[in-house]
């Protein structure tokens, strides 16, 4: 067989695949990948774990200045004191031991040593702030304390409400923050949300502890 | 045969009800994260309930790893309390390695804590400070969350618990008030202070001290020369005159800032070493206002040997 002849049998035609196809298939793998990640992405929620504030609410974690925000904790943390410390003087009361149901500033600063209330240096450093406990009239069967005069820069008034707490209840920690941009407002008449508002005062939401971990697992 | 079955009644009862009185009257197991909710639960719970450490001392909780041995430990605990906001994440890896992170009771102690960013961070994000645990205040706080949540996991002495919390805090406020009046007698309108970790946020604030730089961007984390750079002119421009370093987190990069600055250093505990204790946190916050007077009256000191020079 001749060496022509040989190379006609071995010889082939070989089509190459169309690169038409191979186009389509990896776009439609490409377009595959996009659409899981948009999905993966639309899908992740990051929770903003601050609840939607109203206009008449302020963040404690942003918005107060560096005095309010020293206060706000001390006062978030004086709350669950003063409903202990009511619990033991209604207890007395029912004993004929004693005429108040709340403790009165004396009480926490001297013998309590609670801060904001205490004369001390915290005290001397944010402004010291005048508190009164607020009794001469009803609030709705509130107990406010209200603190005034400061003297720092872009310090506030504060009110602590403390609306009474369900029959039963012992270990409350319930109580609101509010402050006046005007830190010698007088303390309202009233502890009506609305009349609050109208009046100047606005709400401090804290940035709590529980609000963070809902941010970090989110 | 029907004595032995008529006597063998009364006995199963009595003995069953042995065996539910001792189940009942088996004090709770509580775990703990970090070592001043070791002293927060001992102050609390008394001798009526067993505390115990998730993990062991010696290990620094800013980078701690989960090992076999933590796994072994929450098995055997009622309730663990975390401080859940940044602090201690490590031992969420360990409940959901031992499969207990939907069967452990978890007592969140910050859960009602207004927290505050870490100082320094206006104007940029602000970042959440974890470290609540370094303050009376914010501690009480605290200690009041855990004896309120433990009542109502042991109802029984729930009552105890909340009077051990009372007379905790009292002691913890006297003792705040104690150096409250030392610092009185200093003039501390003078201190502008920096700290190597943003970790004394809370401290400084409850004795109405300000904290101007951090210098540690997070714990363990070495600033870039740039940052480095910044943070040296920020406490040169900000006349910066004391820098808070740690007791047991020991930083060359404290020496160069002081080389650089001319600032006095003291330390802080950052309250995570040594053994597990009643009395650390106590111990740990004595020392840590005694280094704040300490530095005021360095502060007090300069001052009036340079008005009289």
């Amino acid at each position: 067989m001749s060496a022509a002849a040989r190379t006609a049998q071995i010889s082939s035609t070989v089509r190459p695949k169309s690169g038409r196809q191979e186009t389509i298939a990896i776009a439609l793998v490409f377009l595959a990948i996009l659409i899981v990640a948009g999905v993966a992405i639309s899908q992740r929620q990051v929770v903003n774990p601050l609840p939607r504030l109203y206009d008449w609410q302020l963040s404690a974690f942003y918005d107060l200045s560096k005095t309010d925000q020293a206060i706000h904790t001390s006062l978030i943390t004086a709350i669950p004191e003063l409903w202990l410390l009511h619990a033991d003087l209604l207890s007395l009361q029912k004993r004929g031991k004693s005429k108040e149901a709340w403790p009165d500033i004396e009480q926490l600063a001297e013998y309590y040593y609670v801060a904001p209330f205490a004369k001390d240096l915290f005290w001397s450093q944010n402004g010291e702030v005048k508190w009164a406990r607020v009794t001469e009239f009803s609030l709705e069967g509130s107990t406010v304390y209200h603190g005034y005069g400061g003297t720092n820069d872009q310090q506030s008034a504060y009110l602590v409400v403390l609306s009474h707490a369900h029959k039963g209840a012992t270990f409350n920690s319930v109580g609101n923050i509010w402050v006046h941009p005007n830190p010698n407002a007088a303390a309202p008449n009233t502890v009506v949300r609305d009349s609050l508002i109208r009046g100047g005062w606005k709400q401090v939401v804290p940035y709590s502890g529980a609000m963070e971990r809902k941010r970090i697992r989110s | 045969m029907k004595f032995q079955r008529l006597l063998a009644a009364p006995l199963l009862v009595v003995l069953s009800t042995c065996l539910l009185a001792t189940a009942q009257a088996q004090p709770l197991r509580v775990g703990i994260t970090l070592h001043p909710y070791y002293s927060f639960v001992a102050n609390i719970v008394g001798d009526r309930a067993e505390v115990v450490a998730l993990i062991d001392a010696g290990n620094n909780p800013h980078n701690y790893r989960p090992r076999a041995e933590d796994m072994r430990r929450v098995m055997n605990m009622d309730v663990l309390v975390v401080n859940g906001i940044g602090h201690d994440e490590w031992a969420f890896e360990i409940l959901q390695a031992a499969g207990r992170k939907d069967t452990l009771p978890l007592i969140y102690a910050n859960s009602g804590v207004p927290l505050i960013p870490i100082a320094a961070d206006e104007g940029e994000a602000k970042v959440v400070n974890p470290h609540t645990f370094i303050s009376v205040t914010v501690a009480i706080q605290q200690i009041y969350t855990i004896a309120r949540e433990l009542g109502k996991l042991d109802p029984d002495n729930a009552a105890f618990f909340r009077k051990n919390a009372r007379d905790y805090a009292l002691k913890l406020r006297r003792i705040k008030a104690k150096f409250m009046a030392e610092l009185a007698k200093l003039d501390t309108s003078t201190l502008r202070s920096a700290t190597m970790h943003g970790a004394y946020g809370y401290l400084m604030q409850e004795f109405g001290l300000q904290v101007i730089a951090v210098i540690e961007p997070r714990h363990g984390v070495s600033p870039t020369a740039r940052q480095l750079g910044d943070t040296i002119d920020k406490i040169k421009a900000a006349d910066v005159n004391v820098l808070f370093a740690e007791k047991f987190f020991a930083s060359n990069l404290a020496d160069t800032i002081r080389e650089a600055t001319g600032v006095s250093m003291y330390a802080f505990s950052h309250m995570s070493d040594g053994d597990y204790s009643e009395g650390l946190f106590e111990h740990e916050t004595i020392a840590n206002l005694e280094t704040l007077v300490e530095a005021m009256r360095g502060i007090n000191a300069k001052a009036s040997a340079s008005a009289t020079e």
